[in-house]
């Protein structure tokens, strides 16, 4: 029963609950001689079979407790990365609080927030590229522009050399001045 | 619902709450259940306990945009059974 409470005396309330937790995720999978052989080499008392299957099973319901509270830590994580690196984009967002619920939920909280950091830095990257690819084609139009106006620029000094030389021209009418004057000018 | 069913259920409850609108993938959520009810718990005692919560419209899912996972989270009427356990 959850409301039981757990006795002073039983195996493994004596236990500094770091080496608690150590034990738990080492040995829970083991077989029980593997346990009485981690546990004497650790010098703790032997508990009974049945006070080391009561000590995980209260270990397994701390540790249920424990990955709700690592998932929301997870979460939030994710969360304020997301916010450091201006993601806005929801569906982003919400696909790095999946990463980092899913490590939390394996067991894996550092995990979690390494994937969630990965995945900013990557979202990160690519907009800086995404910046680059605007700069380039920003630069692109500009350098377009300017070979237009000078372009332009050439063109007016072209019809200017050839209205002088046509105007300097002794040899031309007034007539064959204003004809040529046209034609340059259009 | 004795009482270790109901720490298990609230547990599971407590896990979709925490995960918000991401939600959790059914495996990690029996596994929950299987933590929460201490003792090693069968497949059947995990279904039952997760299609307890399915079938009363506590729990719902979703189809992860990206990878297409259904992912499970907590529905108004879970939240409300969550508060009053």
């Amino acid at each position: 029963m959850t409301d039981a409470k757990t006795r002073i005396d039983a195996w493994g309330e004596d236990i500094p609950e770091e080496k608690r937790w150590e034990l738990y995720d080492a040995l829970r999978c083991e077989a029980w001689t593997e346990v009485r052989k981690r546990l004497s080499l650790d010098g703790l008392v032997e508990p009974s079979r049945a006070g080391w299957y009561r000590f995980l099973a209260r270990m397994r319901k701390a540790d249920a407790a424990r990955r709700i509270e690592r998932m929301a830590q997870s979460v939030a994580e994710a969360q304020s990365v997301a916010d450091k690196a201006g993601i806005k984009a929801a569906v982003f967002v919400e696909t790095l609080k999946t990463l980092a619920i899913d490590r939390a939920m394996s067991g894996d909280d550092k995990g979690a927030t390494g994937f969630a950091s990965a995945a900013a830095a990557i979202w990160d990257r690519a907009q800086k590229e995404k910046e680059l690819e605007l700069k380039a084609a920003a630069q692109k139009t500009r350098d377009e522009q300017l070979k237009l106006a000078r372009e332009k620029f050439e063109a007016a000094e072209r019809r200017e050399s050839a209205a002088k030389a046509a105007l300097g021209d002794t040899k031309l009418t007034d007539e064959a001045k204003i004809a040529k004057m046209r034609e340059i000018f259009g | 619902m004795d009482a270790v069913d109901k720490h298990v259920i609230k547990t599971a409850l407590e896990t979709l709450r925490a995960a918000g609108g991401a939600g959790v993938k059914k495996p990690a959520l029996l596994d929950q259940i299987d933590l929460a009810a201490g003792t090693p718990t069968t497949n059947e005692q995990r279904e039952a306990a997760f299609s307890l919560m399915r079938d009363r419209g506590w729990i719902d899912y979703h189809l992860e945009p990206i990878w297409h996972d259904q992912r499970w989270t907590l529905t108004e009427r879970g939240l409300t059974a969550l508060e009053g356990m």
